[in-house]
């Protein structure tokens, strides 16, 4: 072990064996430590899904395939009536899965990763990282049999696991309980009879009386053995009760109900570990580190599988210590877009608990049959690994853009037509203001006419309420533009645009009164907060959080425009907050974005877009539409961080 | 052209104070609810002489106490779209005063305080949201007639071709406009007949145009500490006033439209213009225009129930006459003392385009 490496990855598990294996592959002095000797066993279902085999391939480990047994598919059961899902459809490289025992798979991938010349220390644990100034990761303080001993490096991969003391040193905002909210047990048993080549997976979960938001799993090993064992996403009935104790129940259970268990024996201990799965910010972690895997929380919510996350979480840290490396931009908003991009998902369901649960409870509620067909219907997105799943609500909304177009410029006529009664200049004046498809106004406009669709020509209250929004956006806007400070640099422009504001502001309040009073109320709160939002911004001097709050408060209307949108289509609370939740970010990202490419001055603004950019990315997006409106979103958002940032940040800070 | 609030007459004030004191707890509240806006505005907002609101109290007088939510939550919303409307005003003026303090544009910056006025009307909607769907549009209704007569006014500018008539619908749309909602919502909300209500408008409408007339005429002829603020910052910024736009339609046409282009930098002209007023007999016209005002209002009031509340509109109605009629004497007097001005012969300024807000 030498004194200074290019890359430190610490843990060798999947994610972290994955990381040295490609920073040292791309050419990068690169050291992998982990705190056991191997070949050491984990706590895991040993199920590798198609996407991980892809990972694993690219790791020259693709003859693992040649050693396992190849699984066709999952069958969802509850111990009666069962449905199957294959993967023979899956179009990668890979249609099946595979059970490899993790005590084989962790080595072949450290070994892999040694074979391309990182250094692999074994019974070596970092106990402490080394700040540099600024709150930069500069290395690692490693404890190893001869003592301790500083090692240096420009990067530093953390890897350690869901529990890991690095991890939970770079994340001293999250607490270890928050971070992780999962757990799971397993057990390897013996002796069962034809087992098939499926990943088994029982719900609902029955403890007692309860039904525990989480699954049971049966992996076949062999012919015989299995990997048995239970993940929930909750303490079992508020932690009065071990996970252990849930897969025991579990295991008698199936040794009494299923024939193929009968003569079941153990063939090692019941184990239990944690499962972290709430995804840490990447941009809350110090420069020059990178979590990666369960460090990360990249653990999916709904199937806990976390394999395959973390073998692409390594391979995207080796790449983003190859630009930090060769001083590339920032790696760090790099790495946070790249895995928000891969695991949009993730993001979607960080209530993901309380959404098991959910399906449970409905589940249950409904009769017997009818709950169960429900439950395994529910259970077809969850089970199957896909982030692009496309549920088929809202289908016509794909519809074509120029039908689109025409509902919206129906609005902005309806708005023009409106001032054309006031006044003719008026009305050109914002009929030309409406025409700047960056104008704010339009965001209600666009994310109203983008989730209610079609429906938005019929629904009066819909169709009025965004017109009212839109006006009172863009009468609020013309004011937040207005540039007079004092008396000399009082211009005309302003005076009208003072004039046209008001005017804006009484047509609107005209349009709002003839709505029904709950939409009075729920418009004119928005607006108000929204303006009180662009008052507060005026105001230099504030910290990142208040600016970002205040973007968020400017989103208002947006969101309001969103909920009419659902109400229109009769959605459920749940479909409705998606939508909001989705408008918010993305008026707030637009709003701030705008604020960069038009003010270029502080960097706050930036680093404000920058969080709110990336929040956006990852908002639930369970629809045609909401992706439509994010993948235009995410365009924009390219184009605006296009912008030369050195020259930029120059300017600022040399004037 | 502002409406300043006039002196109130403390005659019956006793009989509102216990809506005053609960309009302002409300607008307190509802202030509260916007912190940066609230912080820059609620000693302008608080330090209005409620003139509107004592019109609605005064029209719903003798209706039982039940209806006083929705009155002070009324008068409340009214009040914060007037401070708004105040607010913006100023800016586009560039006033320098307002209610005796510094304008609030001068302390905070032109952008904030345009944002604050965006910030009452918008607390103003939410504290109409809950009531009934007519008094809604019927705000809403003269809000956008509030916003149209700002607009022509600005508009028109230095336009030396608006006419007495032309100042008078201004008038009805800016003031009477909001006075005459005040005194309808006063009808409306305490469950009047719908033809008192309407009755209660007409008063309400007329009224808010014999005051906008004696503020016209006190713009000119007023005096610093009765205004507030100091005389002539209409002229300045080119309104054409009622007794102006009287003036111009007289043979004193070419030194009005002097004054009017000249004002900016003789501010000595404001005596020029006061004695061509008189001499035009501007002033005089102005006065008997608010006397059709007056009977118009006082004819619909003899029509009404005889409450406390009537009788304190039919004072109100004498003292804001009593504005004009006081600059009347004063001037009748000035011009027996004084020798006379000769008239300056001036070519007829053709450089007065309307100003143009684009």
């Amino acid at each position: 072990m030498r004194s200074r490496y290019d890359v430190i990855v610490v843990g060798a598990g999947p994610g972290g064996a994955a990381a040295a294996y490609h920073a040292a592959a791309s050419g990068l002095s690169t050291l992998l430590l982990d705190r056991k000797t191997f070949p050491r066993a984990k706590v895991c279902g040993d199920g590798l899904t198609p996407r991980a085999l892809s990972a694993l391939a690219r790791m020259q480990l693709g003859y693992l395939c040649d050693r396992h047994r190849r699984i066709d598919g999952v069958r969802v059961t509850d111990g009666v009536k069962s449905a199957e899902f294959s993967c023979a459809s899956e179009s990668g490289l890979f249609n099946f899965g595979l059970v490899v025992p993790r005590k084989e798979l962790d080595t072949e991938i450290a070994a892999a990763a040694a074979r391309v010349g990182a250094e692999f220390v074994q019974d070596a644990s970092a106990v402490n990282v080394l700040a540099e100034r600024a709150g930069r990761v500069a290395g690692v303080l490693v404890k190893h049999a001869q003592g301790c001993s500083v090692v240096s490096a420009d990067v530093t991969v953390v890897a350690d696991g869901s529990t890991g003391r690095l991890s939970r040193l770079l994340n001293r905002g999250v607490s270890r309980t928050a971070s992780c909210a999962g757990f799971a047990a397993r057990q390897y048993l013996t002796g069962i009879d034809s087992l098939s080549s499926v990943f088994e997976v029982h719900m609902p979960l029955e403890f007692g009386e309860e039904w525990l938001p989480g699954y049971a799993w049966v992996f076949p090993v062999t012919d015989t053995d299995a990997n048995v064992g239970v993940g929930l996403l909750e303490r079992p009935t508020n932690g009065r009760v071990s996970v252990t104790d849930v897969l025991a129940t579990f295991v008698a259970l199936l040794a009494r109900r299923d024939p193929r268990f009968a003569k079941l024996r153990p063939a090692g201990p019941v184990e239990g570990g944690a499962l972290s799965v709430r995804m840490v910010d990447p941009l809350l972690t110090p420069r020059g580190a990178f979590l990666v895997g369960d460090a990360a929380g990249l653990v999916n919510p709904y199937t806990g599988e976390g394999i395959a996350s973390a073998l692409e979480s390594g391979e995207l840290a080796a790449q983003a210590a190859l630009r930090a490396l060769q001083g590339r931009g920032d790696p760090t908003v790099w790495y946070a877009r790249r895995l928000a991009s891969l695991f949009p998902l993730y993001w979607a369901v960080r209530d993901a608990p309380r959404h098991l649960r959910w399906v449970y409870t409905a589940a249950r509620s409904a009769n017997a049959s009818q709950g169960r067909n429900g439950l395994v219907a529910a259970l077809r997105n969850v089970a199957v690994d896909d982030p692009r799943r496309q549920p088929v609500r809202d289908c016509n909304l794909s519809g074509d853009t120029r039908s689109t177009k025409a509902r919206r410029l129906g609005l902005a006529s309806r708005i023009v037509a409106r001032m054309r009664r006031t006044d003719a200049v008026i009305a050109e004046t914002v009929a030309e203001l409406l025409r700047n498809p960056a104008s704010p106004a339009a965001y209600p406009i666009l994310v109203g006419d983008g989730i209610a669709g079609r429906v938005l020509c019929r629904d009066r209250v819909l169709s009025d309420g965004l017109i009212a929004l839109a006006m009172f956006v863009l009468a609020q806007d013309l004011t937040a533009q207005i540039v007079g400070a004092c008396e000399d640099t009082f211009h005309a422009a302003d005076a009208s645009a003072i004039v046209l504001t008001d005017c804006l502001l009484t047509e609107a309040t005209d349009v709002l009164a003839c709505l029904p009073e709950r939409w009075h109320r729920a418009i004119a709160r928005a607006v108000s907060s929204s303006a009180a939002a662009q008052r507060d911004l005026v105001d230099e001097d504030r910290s990142a959080l208040a600016v970002q709050k205040s973007y968020l408060a400017l989103a208002a209307p947006t969101v309001c425009a969103a909920e009419l949108a659902a109400q229109a289509l009769g959605l459920s609370a749940r479909a409705t907050r998606a939508r909001t939740v989705f408008a918010e970010w993305y008026a707030a990202t637009r709003y701030a974005m705008r604020d960069v490419s038009q003010r270029r001055e502080p960097h706050l603004i930036r680093i404000v877009a920058d969080q709110l950019a990336l929040r956006a990315c990852r908002t639930p997006r369970d629809d045609v539409a909401l992706q439509r409106l994010a993948s235009g979103l995410e365009e924009e958002t390219r184009g605006c961080f296009g912008l030369p940032q050195a020259a930029d940040f120059g300017d600022a800070s040399t004037s | 052209m502002k409406s300043a609030d006039g002196d109130a007459p403390a005659v019956s004030r006793d009989a509102f104070t216990p809506l005053l004191c609960r309009l302002t707890s409300i607008l307190d509240e509802t202030l509260d609810a916007c912190p940066s806006a609230a912080q820059d505005a609620r000693s302008f907002v608080q330090s209005g002489k409620r003139l509107r609101a004592r019109l609605m109290f005064a029209a719903a007088d003798g209706a039982p106490r039940s209806h006083d939510d929705d009155l002070v939550r009324c008068a409340a919303a009214i009040e914060l779209i007037h401070s708004a409307s105040l607010l913006h005003d100023d800016i586009v003026d560039r006033s320098v005063e307002r209610r005796g303090l510094k304008a609030l544009h001068n302390i905070h910056g032109v952008r904030p305080t345009a944002l604050t006025g965006v910030c009452l009307v918008h607390l103003a909607l939410e504290l109409i949201a809950p009531l009934a769907d007519r008094v809604r549009r019927c705000l809403a209704r003269a809000g956008r007639e509030l916003a149209r007569g700002q607009f022509t006014e600005i508009v028109r500018r230095l336009d030396v071709g608006v006419g007495p008539a032309e100042r008078i619908i201004i008038m009805k749309k800016k003031t009477g406009s909001i006075f005459g909602l005040s005194c309808e919502l006063g009808g409306l909300l305490t469950g009047s007949a719908p033809i008192y209500s309407e009755r209660l408008r007409r008063v309400g409408a007329a009224f808010g145009v014999l005051y906008q007339i004696a503020d016209d005429v006190d713009d000119i002829f007023g005096v610093p500490d009765e205004l507030g603020r100091e005389p002539g910052a209409d002229l300045l910024e080119g309104v054409i006033s009622l007794p102006i736009a009287i003036a111009l339609r007289t043979e004193h046409q070419h030194e009005v439209k002097t004054i009017l282009s000249r004002y900016a930098r003789r501010s000595t002209a404001l005596a020029r213009c006061r004695e061509i007023l008189v001499r035009s007999g501007a002033l005089q016209r102005s006065y008997d225009i608010a006397s059709i005002y007056r009977r118009t209002a006082q004819r619909h009031l003899a029509q009404l129930p005889r409450t406390t509340g009537t009788r304190w509109i039919a004072h109100v109605l004498e003292t804001t006459v009593a504005r004009i009629t006081r600059h009347i004497e004063a001037s009748s007097m000035a011009l027996v003392d004084g020798p006379a001005h000769a008239p300056t012969r001036q070519a007829p300024n053709r450089g007065l385009i309307p100003h143009c807000a684009q």
